[in-house]
């Protein structure tokens, strides 16, 4: 068996300045990354860490939960119940609005990375 | 001395000491020291891999392959050309030997281009062949076809 240094990105590895389209991909292979291309016979394959990818999700993860949690801090005691006839509703502050779209913009950003990993 | 040719790469080993530089100053043939062996310093460079498209020695390969270089020749359909000192794709060769029988072995003056055809059709690209001092021609044991 033969290990040499390699790259991939979108699903095309690179290894000797020449790209190696026989290569099988371990992981997903999208975002470029550095890696090993292992050679055994006719059998090619890329391997690369994804201790990025796990760091960069749990980072998004913990900023997801911090922001819940503003969200739900923002919502004071004294939140205005309004009874109506078609049902209950709720007045929020005014930095509820902006804490929810913040929120909203980093579960798009989780659900971007999930197609983006190495 | 024994030479073994492995799909176009050459292996060669002294029988008795200091024959492969006899060899090499009577027929004025470069042999080099290579790991346990002696062979052409060309194929010294010889990788244990190959990539496709990418440079193996003179030729873009043909396959991906990892092995011995002997075999990355044959994965490759290269052999060495005796007479270019470079690699050439074995189907390029169109020479057709006839093999002398003597014996328990087949006989010739010279050493037999890897990838030569016989009368049958049948390529050889393996052989052991043995060098006899005495006549000045090559034994050979074993051969083999693609």
């Amino acid at each position: 068996m033969k290990m040499i240094e390699a790259s991939c990105e979108n699903g095309i590895v690179q290894a000797d300045d020449v790209p190696v389209s026989a290569a099988e991909i371990l992981s997903q292979g999208t975002k470029a990354s550095e890696g090993m291309l292992f050679l055994d016979d006719d059998q090619a394959t890329y391997l690369t860490s994804n201790a990025e990818d796990i760091k960069d999700i749990v980072e998004k993860l913990s900023d997801i939960l911090d922001k819940v949690s503003s969200l739900v801090a923002s919502i004071p005691n004294d939140t205005i119940f309004i009874p109506g006839t078609g049902g209950a509703s709720l007045v929020f502050p005014p930095t509820f609005a902006a804490n929810k779209a913040s929120l909203d913009s980093a579960i798009d950003e989780l659900n971007e990375m999930k197609d983006m990993l190495k | 001395m024994k030479i073994n040719c492995r799909h176009g790469y050459f292996i060669v080993h002294e029988t008795e000491p200091g024959e492969v530089g006899r060899f090499s100053s009577v027929y004025d043939v470069e042999l080099a020291a290579f790991q346990d062996f002696y062979t052409f310093p060309f194929l010294i460079d010889a990788g244990n891999y190959s990539l496709e498209s990418n440079q193996y020695l003179n030729l873009a390969a043909v396959e991906t392959y990892e092995g011995d270089p002997w075999e990355v020749l044959r994965a490759n359909g290269f052999v060495y050309d005796l007479g270019l000192d470079l690699l050439i794709p074995v189907t390029s060769i169109t020479a057709v030997i006839t093999l002398q029988e003597s014996d328990f072995y087949y006989v010739s003056s010279g050493l037999i281009q890897p990838g030569s055809l016989l009368k049958s059709g049948q390529r050889l690209v393996d052989y052991t062949a043995w060098f006899d001092w005495k006549s000045s021609t090559f034994r050979y044991t074993e051969i083999g076809f693609l």
